[in-house]
């Protein structure tokens, strides 16, 4: 039977056998498709996690050398590594805190707007973080275009991290304004508007309305970004400064540094890495089921309503 | 605030050409092709693209293979929440320690430094994404016209060329695009797990510094996926509107 003409002709049986059967047709479905995929990814995810920890207990893993502390000792005594973990949490908050700052009044302003102006602002989302650090190399680096044109100081690689913050700035507000956006849906236009007739402050509106609608993607967006940003090693390493590290350029160069001999201590700063990344995680999660247990209320200040 | 995100990506083709571009110069002095025959001469880089197109198209095959069962069920399953999140929590794990802790074990299994070793790796941010552009696909209107369909033939695979095929043919296309393009810009797994291989990411950044023509040049071939996987998508939205 032709291709085409089946795929019309199920849409008529369809209606046919649930006449006969006077029910809805069942599907076969059931979760049995769930387990490859989530054997795979959950099976690698789960391999990489413990095969970091592992390593750094146990630095000769490949050769079954003994276990040991040892690492774990140097690492936490070493003040580059305390350095790079305070610089890491410091970046992801800033980064984090200027995205969501400017993606909400981005979202806002584009809510009206035609999907030419969405579009573009959406357009840097799949764009790989490392060419857009190229970018900011070739604009604000050391002999960049800015540099050239309005004598700026070079943001690249300052001991700061301007420059870093700034390429995950650029990455992260389209991603959240998206996100935003998506939440705003028609329903809380109209409940918005309602509002309006209700309560003249811009202020209770926002409070009131507009808040309730926006925490939940708010805080699990942020959350990816700030995990996102905690984990990410090629924009540090264009961007980035060289002292201190980010954890895992700090992993990088301390194998650079001191030989294959240090990969036991590298792996104890990627340990530190994937904690900071999965506190974030069951921050996200316990957000997540928490949000969706109380609902999505939305509702006007007390004594506004 | 457009310009902003969207202006920087003028300068790369610019750079792309500029074969002599000294400070304090806001023009080039000379504009050539040094960069992409630097690129198509250079043994490495070669090596480099060709390994992570192979890389990239076995991961995005693969992912969508072990996508496809996975989306349908959690797009007909009620209550699929958890296993949502199974599938989607190893997205936030730092891709660096997923390479690196899986090297351990593959260089048991001399799988490290390989690109089967380099496919498995990917396949951890691969296989999500596959299964969030596939699973809006398996629509209620698509799975009872399948239910129909084994009721007309009985046969599964006329049911799967018949109708699951066709509904789902854009779909399958935006998840291939967009399995490609994880794997393609993977820089964390491909360094613990394959630094041995040559790949386009890894030898990207060092050239950011060295040589800005020719990090621009792949740059610009490591923004085409992304881009044709948008244009992809946009198509299918508008079609789908």
């Amino acid at each position: 039977m032709h291709a085409a003409g089946l795929y019309r002709r199920c849409g008529s049986i369809q209606w046919k056998v649930e006449s006969l059967t006077n029910r809805s047709v069942k599907h076969d479905g059931s979760s049995r498709g769930l387990i490859p995929a989530v054997l795979l990814v959950g099976g690698l995810s789960l391999a990489g996690l413990a095969g970091v920890v592992s390593a750094s207990f146990r630095p000769n893993a490949v050769l079954n050398g003994a276990y040991g502390t040892d690492a774990w000792v140097r690492l936490l005594d070493d003040p580059n590594f305390v350095d790079s973990l305070i610089f890491t949490v410091r970046a992801a908050l800033i980064s984090t805190a200027l995205s969501v700052a400017v993606s909400i009044p981005l979202a806002f302003a584009l809510r009206r707007r035609e999907t030419v102006a969405r579009a573009l602002v959406a357009a840097p989302i799949p764009i790989p973080h490392i060419v857009t650090a190229t970018l900011v190399v070739l604009w604000l680096g050391p002999s960049g275009l800015a540099d050239r044109v309005f004598a700026t100081l070079p943001i690249v690689r300052d001991s700061f991290g301007v420059g870093l913050i700034f390429v995950y700035f650029l990455k992260e507000v389209p991603f959240l304004t998206v996100l935003i956006l998506s939440s705003l849906g028609e329903e809380d236009q109209s409940r918005e508007e309602a509002a309006r007739t209700l309560s003249p402050s811009r202020l209770d509106r926002w409070r009131g309305v507009l808040l309730p609608q926006l925490r939940r993607p708010l805080v699990l967006g942020s959350l990816v970004v700030a995990a996102f940003v905690v984990g990410s090693t090629e924009v540090p390493l264009v961007v980035g400064p060289l002292t201190p590290d980010v954890l895992t350029t700090w992993s990088i160069t301390i194998i650079r540094i001191r030989g294959p001999i240090a990969r036991a201590d590298a792996a104890a700063g990627l340990v530190v890495t994937s904690a900071l990344v999965i506190i974030l995680a069951v921050v996200a999660i316990w957000f997540a089921f928490r949000g969706r247990a109380n609902g999505r209320s939305a509702t006007l200040p007390r004594g506004k309503s | 605030m457009v310009v902003l995100l969207v202006g920087p990506f003028v300068l790369l083709p610019i750079r792309v050409f500029a074969d002599e571009w000294r400070a304090p110069n806001i023009i080039p002095q000379r504009f050539g092709l040094r960069g992409i025959t630097r690129v198509a001469e250079d043994g490495l880089l070669v090596e480099a693209i060709a390994n992570s197109v192979v890389v990239a198209t076995i991961s995005a095959i693969v992912g969508v293979v072990f996508g496809w069962p996975a989306a349908r069920s959690l797009a007909i399953s009620r209550n699929a929440r958890g296993a949502w999140l199974a599938i989607l929590l190893p997205l936030l794990l730092p891709p660096l320690v997923v390479g690196e802790g899986l090297r351990v074990w593959f260089l048991r299994l001399g799988l490290a430094d390989s690109l089967i070793g380099l496919v498995l790796a990917h396949l951890v941010f691969v296989v999500p994404y596959c299964i969030l552009i596939l699973s809006p696909g398996f629509t209620p209107e698509l799975v009872r016209r399948e239910s129909a369909a084994m009721v007309l033939t009985g046969d599964l695979k006329q049911r799967f060329v018949s109708v699951t095929l066709p509904a789902m043919r854009r779909q399958i296309a935006l998840a291939l695009a967009l399995g490609f393009t994880i794997s393609w810009a993977q820089y964390g797994t491909s360094l613990g797990v394959g630094g041995g291989v040559p790949m386009l990411p890894l030898l990207l950044v060092p050239l950011v510094r060295s040589d800005p023509q020719v990090a621009a040049v792949l740059d610009i071939i490591l923004i085409a996926p992304p881009l044709f996987a948008l244009a992809l998508s946009q198509t299918t939205a508008s079609k789908a509107i």
